[in-house]
């Protein structure tokens, strides 16, 4: 309980608590409670057993008081029964002398107090056959008798029932009680006698009677030896069972005992009526039925008064036997609330004694909940529980400030590294070329990308650069992990691929020497793979290499989209590939080269799906510019991950190629070679060719091509013819039109398909490689469109080339 | 418009052979023919100076290959010095020579090769 007190205490110290669930209150309600219910039940213990004690007691007493009543009254009648047997021996022996009879008479009246009148009769005859007869009555009349003959009382005796009783049962016995004018109002009971002849036995003949006569008052008078106390009820009973004496003077001498349990309501009396009639002793609990007292619990004790016919009993209530002792058990209880009451207050004084340091440590402990963590803390030097908490509570305080602290301190290098990884996050950004576009005379390079990091700095990086104003360089590269390591990995990759990307070459040579930078010193064995391609501005002649990249994927103007299937080597920064590969392609107008990183194929949704390649394929329209196609596909995939963190830097590159339609006058040039054929028929077939071409402003490079389709269509149709021991026929029709020159060289050889010859190994060793093939492999890359037929007998070759616009530089 | 060929005596094991002009299915011959000695002697390597050519023919690409093979029969290289752009775009479409052995100046071709003799001659050449 104590332990509970300063809880309690600070919880009502505390103040936010309502008074119901404050645990002081609690406290004080269960304490209270328990002192009640202890205080009650030792209480109805005490009560239970002094109950007990007090009715035993009393039924004790009940019955002692009833059985000296009882013998009084034994005492009283019997002794006015042994006065009227004296009288009636002696009255017989006395025989019919008037004087000694009344003498007799008087003696027995002077002789018990009790005695208020005798009377006896001898009938005429009985005693001799010539006797009158002899008959007396002697009344006590305060100190004065009254006395008369019977017959002058009035009547005739020998009709009287109590006389013709008396003779005719032959024994003594007691008559109801009575009262007239005779007794003078009073109430009267009289012992009748039979008179038997002297020496008769008790079966002689009856010849008189004698009688006496006792006031009822004398018998009361028995009853005044009891406690002067309402609670008993004293009950005389008649031999007759009239309820002869009794407090009630609605019962005494009105009721009997039948009556009052037939119909008088008092059920209840039948055992002790039962008990009468029996004349046994008794002790009957009753409740009372009806009446007055009605529902009190009474005990009844009683029985015969000796042999006299008369009974007695004396009632008493419960209630008032208990009155006492509830009484006091109230007074017990009262005094005991009072107690509990004391102790209450007494105990919500000394939880507020052991409270008040608690309510201090709680406000100093509301203060630190607002963050006042100086607040002063009392009660820490004290030796008590109390001085335990106040100590601990410090000790939690400086805990906790010096925790903040150090928080603090965490929080603002974590706000300088945030700071200074959004300045690095800037720095890439700004690593990363904007957008843009490139032109070159008719020819547009549209160039866009986006980078979003997964982290705040990435490892995913594109760049591009210009070179010699004709070509497009280009890079996408992907590395390995993320954050800071991948983003200085990164920067170094970028770097070295510029430079090696600056010393021109081939993308396949540029990796290759950015594959030799970064292999040195990559003791993290970081790795990243890139895409690096030319585009050359005026052709859109494409050339891609890849180490370790996704396949691009170029979309046609008129929507069809493919994988390119750039040959790759492994990614840069493990190791140095003996070559990468270069795939060798060509950008017509309205065509998008769009690369990305794996960010976007393997952006997962919420599923764990990836976006994958289909998605990719079917989300690029080729309506939109490079930048529109770049935000279209990065809104696609975060459509797609709807939300799911982002696993990988996401990075896309889109290059589109557009060229101006160019309003060029068209115009034809016709060149032939006949058989017999020149040793320098190309020669003179490339001056022909040339004087046509001359003075229309056609760039260098053009001629340069045209000069190469032309070498190498004519030697293929003279070696073919050749082997056959001919010598062919050659035509050429060179048109220009707008920004294309079509050739169609018609030729009379033998069928023959250029196009059908298998591609040249290119990468095979120098000592297995075929020296042929070559020459339809470079016009198949110069030319924008090839197509053979064989149509009358000829063979036809049909070769575009694309009119880059004039070099403004040059 | 024709080839002109300029053979400098051989040094170090390297002939370095400058070619100015059109190398095409006229004058290949002419470039085979002057270099078929060269070839069938003990150099290592054959340095092509194409600063001056102007146009090369896949037959031009031919003559080249053939000097390629012949020299990696014996370990050794044909290094391709200043070759003009539409020079260089040809090389690029039909692979005539490996890009790294392709060079901007007689310097740079010359430490190349001296280095890769070194390998030779310590024995572990290992590319």
């Amino acid at each position: 309980m104590e332990a509970n007190l300063p809880r309690a205490a600070e919880l009502l110290a505390a103040g936010r608590l309502g008074w119901r669930r404050s645990l002081r209150t609690r406290l004080m309600f269960w304490s209270s409670l328990t002192s009640v219910v202890l205080l009650l039940g030792v209480a109805a213990v005490f009560y239970a057993a002094l109950r007990g004690v007090l009715i035993e007691n009393a039924k004790t007493e009940i019955h002692g008081l009833a059985s000296q009543t009882a013998r009084g009254l034994a005492a009283t009648l019997e002794s006015v029964q042994v006065s009227g047997q004296a009288l009636a021996e002696n009255a017989t022996a006395v025989g019919l002398e008037p004087m000694r009879q009344r003498a007799l008479l008087m003696t027995t009246i002077r002789s018990d107090p009790s005695i208020a009148g005798a009377m006896v009769i001898i009938e005429p005859g009985r005693l001799s056959p010539e006797d009158p007869g002899f008959d007396w009555y002697i009344r006590r009349e305060g100190r004065d008798f009254v006395e008369s003959s019977v017959k002058d009382l009035g009547y005739d005796y020998r009709t009287m029932p109590w006389y013709t009783r008396t003779t005719g049962v032959g024994r003594p016995w007691w008559g109801e009680p009575y009262a007239n004018a005779a007794t003078g109002g009073e109430y009267f009971t009289t012992f009748n006698l039979p008179l038997r002849r002297a020496g008769d036995g008790p079966e002689g003949a009856v010849i008189g009677m004698v009688s006496v006569d006792v006031p009822l008052q004398r018998l009361r008078a028995q009853l005044g030896e009891l406690p002067d106390s309402s609670n008993l009820i004293p009950v005389l009973y008649s031999p007759a069972h009239l309820l002869v004496l009794h407090p009630d003077p609605a019962i005494a001498m009105k009721k009997d005992l039948e009556a009052l349990v037939t119909t008088g309501g008092r059920s209840d009396l039948a055992p002790v009526a039962d008990q009468i009639r029996r004349r046994q002793d008794f002790e009957v609990r009753h409740r009372v039925a009806s009446g007055a007292g009605a529902g009190e619990v009474r005990y009844t004790f009683g029985g015969p008064v000796n042999a006299t016919g008369w009974s007695f009993s004396l009632s008493v209530d419960e209630g008032v036997i208990l009155q006492q002792l509830n009484r006091i058990t109230l007074w017990g209880v009262l005094g005991g609330l009072l107690g509990v009451l004391l102790c209450v207050a007494a105990v919500r004084r000394y939880s507020g004694m052991i409270a008040r340091p608690i309510e201090d440590i709680t406000d100093t402990a509301r203060h630190f909940a607002d963050g006042e963590f100086d607040y002063p803390l009392a009660h820490t030097q004290r030796e008590d529980e109390v001085g335990v908490l106040a100590r601990a509570f410090d000790t939690a305080r400086a805990s906790i400030k010096r925790q903040m602290t150090e928080i603090a301190d965490m929080g603002a290098a974590r706000a300088r590294l945030e700071g200074e990884l959004n300045i690095a996050a800037d720095i890439q950004q700004a690593m990363l070329p904007a957008g843009s576009e490139f032109d070159a005379g008719e020819a547009h390079l549209e160039f866009h990308g986006l980078l979003e990091p997964a982290k705040v700095v990435g490892g995913d990086f594109y760049n591009l650069f210009e070179r010699d104003g004709d070509s497009l360089w280009f890079v996408i590269g992907d590395v390995s992990d993320k954050g800071v390591p991948a983003a200085l990995f990164m920067a170094r990759t970028m770097t070295v691929l510029e430079v090696a990307a600056q010393l021109g070459g081939s993308p396949g040579k540029a990796l290759r020497e950015a594959a030799k930078h970064l292999v040195e010193g990559n003791d993290t064995c970081m790795f990243a793979t890139v895409l690096c391609g030319v585009i050359e501005l005026r052709t859109g002649a494409l050339a891609l290499a890849s180490a370790g990249h996704e396949p691009p994927v170029i979309l046609r103007a008129d929507g069809r989209r493919e994988f390119v299937p750039v040959p790759t080597e492994g990614p840069l920064g493990v190791d140095v590939a003996r070559e990468y590969p270069a795939w060798r392609g060509r950008l017509m107008p309205g065509d998008t080269l769009f690369t990305y990183t794996d960010g976007i194929t393997e952006a997962f949704d919420r599923d764990d799906q990836p976006f994958g390649t289909d998605r990719l394929l079917a989300t690029l329209d080729p309506a939109l510019s490079a930048r529109a196609q770049c935000e279209h596909m990065v809104s696609a995939v975060h459509a797609f991950t709807n939300g799911a963190p982002q696993s990988d830097d996401i990075t896309v590159l889109a290059i589109r190629y557009r060229r101006d339609a160019r309003g060029r006058e068209r115009f034809t040039v016709k060149a032939s070679l006949q058989p017999p054929l020149p040793g320098d028929a190309v020669r003179q077939l490339l001056a022909q060719v040339d004087a046509g071409l001359e003075g229309h402003g056609l760039p260098a490079t053009l001629m340069h091509d045209v000069h190469l389709v032309v070498e190498e269509v004519a030697c293929n149709v003279i070696d073919h013819g050749a082997e056959e021991g001919r010598e062919p026929t050659l035509e050429l029709v060179a048109t220009v039109e707008g920004s294309q020159l079509s050739m169609e060289f018609r030729d009379d050889g033998r069928p023959f398909d250029p196009l059908s010859q298998p591609p040249p190994d290119l990468y095979a060793d120098i000592a297995d490689r075929p020296i042929g093939g070559l020459g339809v492999h470079l016009i198949r890359e110069l030319a924008e469109e090839v197509a053979y037929a064989r149509d009358d007998g000829l063979n036809i070759l049909r070769i575009v080339l694309h009119i880059p616009a004039p070099e403004l530089r040059a | 418009m024709s080839l002109s060929i300029e053979i400098t005596p051989a040094g170090n094991g390297n002939q370095r052979v400058a070619l100015a002009g059109r190398l095409d299915t006229h004058t290949y011959g002419d470039l085979d023919q002057q270099l078929a000695p060269v070839l069938g002697s003990s150099i290592q390597s054959l340095v092509l100076d194409l600063a001056g050519l102007d146009y090369i023919s896949s037959a031009g690409v031919r003559s080249i290959f053939k000097a390629r093979k012949a020299l990696a029969g014996r370990g050794g290289k044909v290094v391709v010095v200043n070759p003009k752009p539409q020079i260089q775009k040809v090389f690029d479409v039909v692979k005539a020579v490996p890009l790294d052995e392709i060079f901007s100046s007689v310097e740079e071709a010359d430490r190349y090769l001296d280095a890769m003799q070194k390998k030779v001659l310590r024995g572990d050449d290992d590319e």
